[in-house]
């Protein structure tokens, strides 16, 4: 009865056999020395009890042994032998071939590092031994070399001596280690695709990621570096933020961008400097295809043709120029002024008309109509008015536009105050400029 | 019927040989003038026959044969009845040698034992037996491991093996032949036998796996009757026949201990059930009390052995004396050894709470497990017929019979043993009314 058994087990060392517990409970098959023969045409693997574990570690998330492993334990039920539990594994080194015909030569088909003769069942990574065998060495191959930046993959820290690292290695070839070798502690978690999280011994980590990498954070996110940080991104970046983002720069922000640089904005861009504010390209195109355009300078505005034309259209409206002092419209060669109507010129002093030669040509009457006397060539010329009428005031440019810019009111909000009072404005090789 | 000529107990040795192993057909060494006396046992205790001999050896049969521990020895022998057996044993053992007066002979004991013994002891069974039956696996376990016909032709090969309810599969855990038949019979529920009190013996017939209810059920309706007559004087033909059915003597070493039946777990335990892969503490409350009546008893009315206020007493659920552990394995439901453990030590206790050794003739036709049926007088001072022992009287199951063979004078001792004592049937008083009764 099983329970003369209990008072007197029945202790066994044996060969796990099969660790696929149908109940996935942790079971293994083992076949027993002394208690089941090697014939496994007398006593099939599949016949064999299911031991249940004893974890003398109190840590439910055990392991079951691999296939092959040498392991020790007792029979609940004392001779009888059908009620096996197991203590622990016993570490070993095959010394011959693995024969599947018979018991107790269980191999694992999943033992990532296949039994070979002469290797001790406890990692090589732990022995330090043979690590050209170990993911070390993939290491070292895939190690990433970055000669066109500022940095590059450290190299693995790995310097394990027996027995400070604990290694916990499966089948797949999924590593954690824990070394405690003096001078070399790490933290090491590696995957058998070759992902990897490393921590070195001077507290260096080191992520590698095989494949892809996805982070997503419920709540906040923080990262502070107090160094430097490098990043680089070999393929497209996507970045979308979907409320604000705000990028504060202590220092400069330098934007390198060797293809287009497309800025779509929904709503308005402000952009203000507490300096000067330049673009340079080969060309530029400004468009404001709603509203109106505009241009404020505290100083003066300087529009500059270097190779070709200025041109000025107002497809719908008219142009205006407006100064509180003079306008002066000066060509380096002719100066044409066409109009599709009348082209009118008011002076409230006097309007000078010099030139080499002045032609009026009209296909109708030249009307003169002063106010005083008319003058030509020194002799008065009488007052002629063929109409009869007074001469009718007909502005030309009526009332100058509004002033206030839209800048001007963000100034105000804005917490360099050196804007309203700037620095020098313009130091560029401008010709007019020099003149102011 | 007895011949006229044979005395009381007539034994006729007819044929005491021994051969070397492997070597049947050689001649044999006859040493039948060589025996002083030889005794063998059989019990539904014992998987195996054994026994011993004394020799008064003249001629040096130690040295000259020699005997080596290894000889196969043949025994055939008739009886009163003229029922012939034929024996074989092993001689393994040589003992007590002592020489004689005139140092022309010597006496020594040779021990022997069935050969199956060494046949068994000499190999492990390391083998998965898959949804089978008990049974089956036992009978394949016999024809594979313990049976030799070439070496021990005369041996009994033969066994029989009750029904066992439901298939199990195992993995016997390097068991010798012997020791996992028993271990079968621990394993073994019968559905028709509530008791699954299976017991794996040889007797003279043959090896068996039988429940002790089995036994009852064949062997009672051909019970061989016994009275007790102690003045009993042999006259003629007819009084050495009523002689060969009549106890010569008679003891009782145990008939009741209540202490031990408390300790023993027989009257209530609590088999224990453990599962755990599934987190299961099951007690299973075990009620003699509840189930004795279940059981195939010698005495069809039997008495509860306790009165009842003494049992709720002591055998309530706050008495259990003894429990029991049993671990479930739920792949393996067909091990119903929640089934089994209770029943089994309560009958095997009952069972073998009450036994009387009786001293008989011998004879061939008389084997361990047996029934048989005794009229014991009751033990009183009155004048005239007495009135049958209430207790003693009636069947009793043959636990072990002594064989002792002495020149040509055969007796037999017997452990017998009776499991409850009968109800009250006053007014039945001889055999003859107890057999037409159907009781006892």
């Amino acid at each position: 009865m099983a329970e003369n058994g209990f008072r007197n087990l029945l202790w066994f060392m044996g060969v796990v056999e099969d660790r696929r517990d149908p109940r996935k409970m942790g079971r293994v098959r083992v076949r027993c020395f002394d208690i089941h023969p090697d014939s496994k045409e007398d006593v099939p693997t599949e016949t064999l009890p299911w031991a249940i574990p004893v974890i003398g570690s109190y840590d439910i998330n055990y392991k079951p042994p691999i296939e092959g492993s040498w392991v020790f334990g007792f029979f609940l039920d004392g001779a009888d032998a059908q009620h096996p539990m197991l203590l622990g594994v016993m570490p070993g080194m095959p010394t011959t071939a693995v024969n599947t015909a018979l018991g107790f030569n269980a191999a694992s088909d999943a033992n990532p590092h296949p039994v070979s003769s002469y290797q001790p069942d406890i990692s090589r990574l732990a022995r330090g031994e043979d690590i050209g065998e170990t993911h070390v060495a993939g290491k070292f191959i895939n190690q990433e070399h970055c000669p066109a930046y500022s940095w590059s993959e450290p190299s693995p820290p790995y310097n394990a001596e027996y027995p400070y690292n604990k290694v916990q290695e499966t089948e797949s070839g999924h590593v954690f280690e824990m070394d405690d070798t003096p001078g070399s502690e790490r933290i090491n978690m590696h995957h058998a695709s070759g992902t990897f999280t490393e921590i070195g011994p001077t507290g260096t980590r080191v992520n590698k990621i095989i494949g892809d990498e996805v982070t997503i954070i419920e709540k906040n996110g923080k990262i502070m570096i107090n160094g430097t940080a490098d990043v680089v991104v070999k393929g497209t970046c996507n970045v979308t933020v979907e409320s604000d983002c705000n990028l504060t720069v202590d220092g400069s922000l330098n934007t390198k961008v060797h293809g287009d640089y497309n800025l779509n904005v929904a709503g308005g861009i402000y952009m203000n400097s507490g300096d000067i504010f330049s673009q340079k390209s080969s060309a530029i195109r400004q468009e404001a295809f709603l509203d109106n355009y505009n241009v404020f300078a505290n100083k003066s505005v300087y529009i500059q043709a270097q190779k070709d034309n200025i041109h000025i259209y107002a497809n719908t409206g008219f142009v205006s120029a407006y100064a509180n002092t003079d306008v002066r419209i000066e060509s380096g060669a002719n100066t044409y002024f066409d109009a599709a109507g009348k082209t009118n010129i008011k002076a409230t002093g006097n309007i000078a008309v010099e030139g080499a030669k002045i032609d009026l040509n009209t296909s109708g009457a030249v009307e003169v109509d002063p106010g005083f006397t008319t003058i030509l060539n020194g002799v008065d010329v009488p007052r002629v008015k063929p109409s009869g009428k007074q001469p009718a005031f007909r502005p030309l440019f009526g009332n100058p536009p509004d002033r206030k810019f839209p800048i001007e009111t963000k100034l105000e909000d804005e917490p360099y105050p050196s804007f309203t009072d700037p620095p020098e404005l313009w130091r560029d090789t401008h010709p007019l400029g020099e003149d102011e | 019927m007895s011949d006229d000529t044979f005395d009381v107990g007539f034994c006729d040795i007819q044929l005491a040989t021994l051969n070397r192993y492997g070597e049947l057909k050689k001649p044999a060494f006859d040493i039948s003038d060589y025996i002083s006396e030889i005794s063998f046992t059989e019990s539904i205790d014992s998987p195996l026959l054994f026994g011993e001999m004394t020799l008064l050896d003249s001629s040096g049969l130690i040295d000259n044969f020699p005997i080596l521990g290894e000889e196969i020895f043949t025994l055939r022998y008739v009886d009163f009845f003229e029922n012939e057996i034929t024996q074989q044993f092993l001689i393994y053992s040589l003992s007590d040698a002592v020489p004689g007066d005139q140092q022309n002979y010597m006496y020594y004991r040779l021990k022997f034992i069935s050969p199956q013994h060494f046949i068994s002891t000499s190999k492990t069974v390391q083998k998965s037996y898959i949804d089978f039956t008990t049974k089956k696996m036992a009978q394949l376990i016999f024809d594979e491991f313990i049976v030799d016909e070439t070496n021990f032709k005369n041996s009994a090969n033969d066994i029989e093996i009750q029904d066992t309810t439901g298939t199990q599969t195992l993995v016997i855990p390097s068991l010798q032949p012997i020791q996992a038949i028993n271990f079968l019979c621990r394993k073994s529920f019968s559905a028709d036998d509530k008791s699954s009190n299976y017991y794996f013996f040889q007797n003279r017939e043959k090896f068996k796996m039988i429940t002790h209810e089995e036994m009852i059920r064949t062997s009672k309706p051909t019970a061989k009757a016994y009275s007790y007559d102690p003045s009993i004087a042999i006259e003629g033909p007819a009084d050495r026949d009523r002689a060969m059915n009549n106890i010569t003597s008679f003891f009782i070493p145990n008939r009741l201990n209540t202490i031990t039946e408390m300790n023993s777990g027989a009257m209530i335990s609590d088999v224990v059930e453990i599962d755990i892969l599934n987190k299961q503490y099951i007690h299973n409350i075990f009620k003699y009390k509840d189930s004795f009546q279940d059981y195939k008893h010698l005495s069809d009315t039997v008495r509860f052995p306790h009165t009842e206020k003494f049992t709720d007493a002591f055998f309530s659920d706050e008495n259990v004396m003894k429990s029991y552990m049993i671990f479930t394995d739920f792949e393996r439901e067909q091990q119903r050894y929640k089934d089994i453990t209770g029943p089994k030590v309560s009958n095997r206790y009952y069972l073998n709470s009450t036994s009387i050794e009786i001293e008989i003739y011998g004879r061939n036709d008389l084997f361990a497990g047996d029934v048989i049926l005794l009229d014991i007088p009751q033990f009183e001072n009155v004048v005239g017929t007495k009135d049958r022992h209430k207790s003693l009287s009636g069947y009793w199951l043959v636990q072990t019979i002594k064989h002792y063979i002495k020149g040509k004078q055969y007796t037999s001792r017997l452990t017998i043993i009776k499991d409850l004592v009968p109800g009250d049937k006053s007014g039945v008083s001889t055999v003859a009314d107890m057999t037409a009764e159907g009781e006892v």
